[in-house]
């Protein structure tokens, strides 16, 4: 049991290191490389950009839609008849750009953009991909994980400041067309409510997120050996791991905040 | 250019501690063409990512050239990849790129802005009969052409040493003789040290001008420490005309 405990710590802070140091050595090979293959590697991050901002840009936009729909019709219902009609628009705007929509996208692009991330780079490991490219002499870090990286932390930054508009003006007129938002509440009132803060805030999140789930998805599809039967369990790790630590991090940083505007 | 191989006293262990590779001393010299033999798991292909630098001994020393491979640091590591070409046994492609993305890869990523790219990516094409495939994506073409984009690609940079697994895997006699021609034809020309793993020894078309027997993580320089029904057969072997390469003694 001891044992089994021992081995689990020491699976945990070794993958943790492994996670912690890839964008170091990712941004470390860039600088080593200088330049070298900068034209294959432009492209890379363009793919991933295009793979997960714009590709699931219908799905995550109706998700954003439904989720403002969701908040803006209970805040208004809920608070206007206690008399809260006037932090309506504070609590919807927080709510959505702040707090629902950065981490809906990550879980959505965790099981989408992840982990196909950490199957690609467990079938290239299995199928010696990446040993070739490795034996030809290119930088793994930089060829394939720094796109990675970076496509992957503009997609979920992108998405998370556009969505979030989205949400709010989607949600509140589809809140209008089916009668489910009170005369009193208007859109102006709620734009106005997002304040520079809360962009600020719902960026930070964006980014973060968007580090968590490339990052965790490189390391756990290059840890792949040479057997296909470790891609699915590599896709499982890190989609776990992504998980738990996005929500992690989503209620820390809500909490910091909190603290913060407390004090 | 060319350059030469020594492994001295390697012993390679996998995860389960067991020696893949047992206390090896094996020597190539420059311009030679060394052919691995043995069966599968004798250590053969361990012996070829050695000397590409994609493996590290658990102990011993392995040099190329003047080079340490131990002792390399980032831009020497770099420098000795782009000397050696490495084809893989069946893997090793990029499977989203086209048979010309994969070729031209080592080119554009070394090279930059090579003003005779196309050009020299058809040529090697031509060289090895699969021009009309450089446009399809490499998992949708067969076995054959996969295996021959996988020596232009390894011949792109012109190597001055070429390590092949299983050259003929994949291939008809027509197509490994094109392949093989290729290879004698930089051996003969510049000087390529060229070293195939081949599991039964029938290296043809491909020559050799020596073989090392690869069991059970020891090398031996006759062929009778392999058991009878997988003696090879020697077609395909030259004369030791280079003279002087030897086999230092293995861990036998």
């Amino acid at each position: 049991m001891l044992g089994a405990v021992g081995r689990w710590v020491w699976t945990w802070q070794r993958d943790a290191v492994g996670i912690a140091s890839l964008p170091y050595a990712a941004a470390k090979g860039a600088v080593l490389e200088r330049g070298r293959g900068a034209g294959l590697v432009a492209r890379a991050t363009a793919s991933q950009i295009y793979f997960t901002a714009v590709e699931p840009l219908p799905i995550l936009g109706a998700i954003a839609v439904l989720c403002g729909l969701s908040v803006i019709a209970i805040s208004d219902a809920l608070m206007r008849p206690n008399g809260l009609a006037p932090h309506v628009p504070v609590v919807v705007a927080q709510a959505i750009v702040r707090e629902i929509l950065p981490i809906v996208i990550a879980l959505v692009l965790i099981g989408r953009s992840g982990t196909a991330i950490a199957t690609e780079l467990g079938y290239m490991r299995v199928n010696d991909e990446i040993d070739a490219l490795d034996a030809a002499g290119v930088n793994i870090d930089y060829f394939l994980v720094l796109p990675r990286i970076v496509g992957v932390t503009i997609s979920t930054l992108s998405l998370t400041i556009a969505l979030s508009f989205v949400a709010l003006f989607g949600g509140f007129s589809l809140g209008e067309a089916l009668n489910l938002v009170s005369v009193g509440l208007r859109f102006d009132a709620i734009i106005d409510a997002v304040s520079l803060s809360t962009i600020a805030f719902a960026t930070a999140k964006g980014v973060a997120f968007g580090l968590v789930i490339s990052t965790v998805n490189c390391f756990h599809g290059l840890a792949v050996g040479r057997s296909f039967t470790e891609i699915p369990r590599a896709n499982v790790r890190g989609t776990v791991a992504c998980y738990l630590a996005c929500l992690t991090l989503n209620a820390t940083l809500s909490v910091v905040a909190l603290a913060e505007r407390a004090a | 250019m060319s350059l030469d191989v020594v492994l001295d006293r390697v012993t390679v262990r996998d995860e389960a501690g067991r020696a893949v590779l047992d206390g090896v001393n094996l020597s190539v010299l420059r311009g030679e063409a060394v052919a691995l033999c043995g069966h599968n798991g004798g250590g053969k292909s361990t012996a070829l990512r050695l000397i590409a630098g994609l493996l590290r001994p658990t102990s011993g020393r392995v040099k190329v050239g003047n080079r340490d491979l131990s002792r390399l640091g980032y831009q020497a590591t770099r420098e000795h990849r782009t000397q050696v070409g490495f084809v893989f046994e069946a893997g090793g492609l990029w499977a989203n790129r086209t048979v010309r993305e994969n070729i031209a890869l080592p080119l554009s990523y070394h090279a930059g802005r090579v003003p005779d790219l196309e050009q020299r990516v058809t040529s090697l094409a031509e060289e090895l009969d699969i021009v009309d495939e450089l446009p399809r994506v490499s998992h949708r073409v067969n076995a054959s052409v996969r295996k021959r984009a996988l020596f232009a690609r390894a011949l792109a940079l012109d190597p001055a040493l070429l390590l092949c697994d299983e050259p003929q895997l994949g291939l008809v006699l027509g197509e490994a003789r094109r392949v093989a021609k290729a290879i004698e034809r930089r051996r003969r020309e510049r000087g390529m040290t060229v070293v195939y793993a081949d599991h039964d020894g029938a290296l043809e078309p491909y020559t050799a001008t020596r073989m090392v027997y690869f069991e059970n993580g020891h090398v031996f320089d006759r062929p009778s420490a392999l058991p009878p029904p997988d003696r090879p057969s020697f077609v395909g072997v030259l004369p030791q005309a280079l003279g002087g390469a030897h086999v230092l003694g293995g861990g036998a």
